[in-house]
């Protein structure tokens, strides 16, 4: 199974540079950065501005086993500490017919959020009352099927947020049935979610039981 | 900043002696300012700039022109009123009463700011506007009487403070932050480079209107301490007044907020307690920075340029001048707002180092021109115009968003460390050389506006050369095409399954 993967990394923004040089020189193609931050984890802290949430995704597409690439990442920056960062890698297709039983396998699961800009706390304290840990917004501009309006030449977008979310397996579908239920179509949220099956984390700490 | 304080501390130990009363208060100033600093740049991520992008979001939302018109114009106006660096400019000038000169400073920052966002709507060139206001100037500069030009000129800088300033570029960054076309990123600077053309053109025109005899300036107090709870005092008189001024600062944007608040953005809880507890910081920062400065740095600025003017080989300044300049501009409290919205903005593709060190080139520049200005009494306008035709002129040859950051940057540079601080140095000297203080000392600020715009803009000519030397760099467009392609056998795989 030589397939390329596609490999996500959540880091501190001032590591970036380095993941980004560490992905090139290990022979990944397509390595992509953009600026995201984590979700708070303590409220207080927050509100008194003192936790650090400015992140960097760092994503690219590993050509073949991305086993040995997690190890040296682990390495070299030793993600694995904990508040250092998380990366993972989209699981491979499944091939097989019995699509369920191939899908447990997987111990985690991404869960992607697409909300209205504002809402991504709020869906997050949603994802919280499931299990979920934590989560990494990205901001974003939608572009829906209709033209977005024009205003003298200058096209105005949807603010969007996405919202990144790693969780166990069995956690997922208990988490996206509350964001559905609770910040779904109609409501201010008005968000879309959709999960893709993960392997090869590194960085995951407080999700142990 | 603490290389700044150690500058000081090598020159007081070394070649000029100072009371070490004022060295006491340059200590504890030293520490204000980067208790001050830390708390601003904590603030207004948290507060002012979360504020300036949404208001500026949703003015663009509304597609309203009259209110992106009405909305621009009352946030210039009212802000500016408030900045406390333009009432101590008031003071400077005698023969306009400071009401007028502050209104119609106010006025010309309200209707550039609107000039300014209009720019963003119709998508006009900055080059273009900064050329054209810069040459009206220019005009008008011939005509002002010279011990009056310099202030004029400083005017600009010294208006584009510490609350104007977070609060336009966040304005930028939120009409940006809703468009999806390309060149919304750039067009989110340039809005602070155009609101310092207004001050200048103000002062310009009142300078014509009022037919000014020139401009004066207090001599800076030097402070007589000799216990150390004569200091202790001399700090806590003066933080009330500062605690005055910055609550009279903040007053506008908590107001335009509050109304924004109610009638168009409706934020929710925990959004809205960080705006508030960010504001509380930024009140806390700014206060401490001002008090700080003022009361710790100014005298010392003032007695080290007026030692240095005295000695026999006093052009020993310039070096000086230089490296403090070099070092100075990463104590302005809003250069990381700047640098932050850099990084930001374009994600990481200009270096928050190679734009703040071409930002320390350029105000080292800057500085050192001033010294040399003072020391041979150069005219102004022999340096000024020179600079801005080759500023403008490299703005034909580099990307527009090189062109807005640097032209934000010079206003951005230019804030109260080098209103105070720098601007202490040179009356300092001019004092001790005996040069006319309005003519030769003022236009510190007006050179620190200056030369960032150069340096940054040669820094973009230099990345495109380079951008343009790789061969193999594709656009983005082309990157995400040709991933997607390698990515498709794996998703028709998916599909069969």
């Amino acid at each position: 199974m030589n397939q390329p993967r596609f490999l996500m990394a959540v880091v501190h923004r001032e590591y970036c540079e380095n993941y980004i040089s560490f992905f090139q020189r290990n022979g990944s193609a397509y390595t992509y950065a953009c600026l995201c931050e984590g979700t708070a984890k303590k409220k207080t802290l927050d509100l008194l501005g003192l936790e650090r949430r400015d992140m960097a995704l760092v994503s690219c597409v590993v050509p073949d086993d991305p086993r040995p690439l997690m190890k040296k990442m682990v390495r070299e920056f030793r993600i694995d500490a904990p508040n250092t960062g998380i990366a993972f890698t989209i699981a491979e297709e499944i091939n097989t017919d019995s699509r369920e039983a191939k899908d447990m396998e997987y111990p985690y699961a991404l869960i992607t959020v697409i909300a209205e800009r504002g809402s991504a706390e709020q869906v997050m304290d949603l994802a919280r009352s499931a299990g979920a840990t934590g989560g990494t917004v990205v901001h974003g501009r939608g572009i829906g099927s209709t033209q977005s309006p024009k205003f003298f030449g200058v096209s105005i977008a949807k603010e969007k947020e996405l919202l990144y979310i790693i969780t166990k397996r069995r956690l997922r579908d208990d988490i996206v049935r509350v964001i559905t239920e609770k910040a779904g179509e109609k409501s201010s949220a008005n968000a879309v979610v959709f999960t893709l099956p993960v392997d090869n984390v590194v960085g995951l700490h407080d999700m142990d039981d | 900043m603490l290389p700044i304080a150690g500058i000081v501390f090598v020159l007081c130990f070394s070649i000029i002696s100072i009371p070490n009363s004022l060295m006491m208060a340059f200590i504890i100033g030293t520490c204000m300012v980067i208790l001050g600093i830390t708390f601003f740049t904590l603030g207004t991520d948290l507060g002012m700039t979360p504020i300036g992008v949404n208001v500026g979001a949703s003015i663009t939302r509304s597609r309203k022109l009259w209110l992106i018109i009405l909305v621009s114009f009352l946030v210039g106006v009212f802000i500016t009123v408030a900045e406390p660096d333009l009432q101590v400019l008031a003071k400077q000038v005698p023969n306009i009463p400071g009401n007028v000169l502050i209104g119609a400073v106010a006025l010309g920052t309200g209707f550039f700011l609107t000039i300014a966002m209009l720019r963003i709507l119709f998508r006009v060139p900055i080059r273009y506007l900064l050329l054209g206001f810069y040459a009206v100037i220019f005009i008008l500069a011939a005509f002002v009487p010279t011990d009056f030009l310099s202030i004029a000129i400083d005017s600009g800088g010294v208006a584009t403070g510490p609350m104007v300033v977070p609060f336009i570029m966040a304005l930028g960054v939120g009409v940006a932050s809703i468009r999806t076309d390309a060149g919304a990123e750039a067009d989110s600077f340039g809005l602070v480079a155009l609101c310092t053309i207004g001050p200048i053109l103000a002062v310009l025109i009142l300078g014509l209107v009022f037919r000014t005899e020139g401009s004066t300036y207090t001599p800076v107090a030097i402070p007589q301490i000799e216990l150390s709870r004569d200091l202790w005092t001399l700090f806590m008189s003066e933080i009330p007044v500062y605690m005055g001024e910055v609550a009279f600062a903040l007053l506008p944007i908590i107001v335009f907020f509050g109304l924004f608040q109610i009638f168009r953005l409706r934020l929710h809880g925990r959004e809205l307690g960080r705006i508030a507890i960010g504001l509380v910081y930024t009140y806390i920062g700014l206060t401490l920075f001002l008090t700080g400065v003022n009361v710790g740095f100014m005298p010392v600025g003032d007695y080290i340029g007026r030692l240095i003017g005295e000695l026999p080989y006093n052009w020993i300044i310039i070096p000086i001048g230089m490296v403090m300049g070099f070092f100075i501009v990463a104590a302005e409290p809003t250069v990381p707002v700047l640098a932050r919205q850099v990084v930001e903005m374009t994600a990481g593709a200009i270096p928050k180092r190679a734009l703040s060190i071409s930002l320390s080139i350029g105000v080292a520049i800057a500085v050192g021109l001033s010294m040399l200005r003072i020391l041979v009494g150069v005219p102004i306008l022999w340096i000024f115009v020179p600079g801005y035709i080759l500023a403008l002129s490299l703005s034909f040859f580099v990307p527009p968003l090189f062109t807005a950051i640097a032209f934000d940057s010079g206003s951005v540079a230019s804030g109260p460390m080098t209103a105070t601080f720098l601007l202490a140095l040179a009356i300092g000297l001019c004092t001790a050389t005996g040069g006319e203080v309005t003519v030769d000392a003022f236009g510190v600020v007006a050179f620190v506006t200056m030369t960032p715009p150069i340096t940054i803009q040669i820094l973009g000519l230099y990345y495109k050369l380079k951008t343009r030397e790789t061969s193999d760099n594709l656009n983005i467009k082309d990157r995400i095409q040709s991933i997607v392609r390698k990515l498709r056998p794996s998703v028709k795989t998916g599909k069969r399954g």
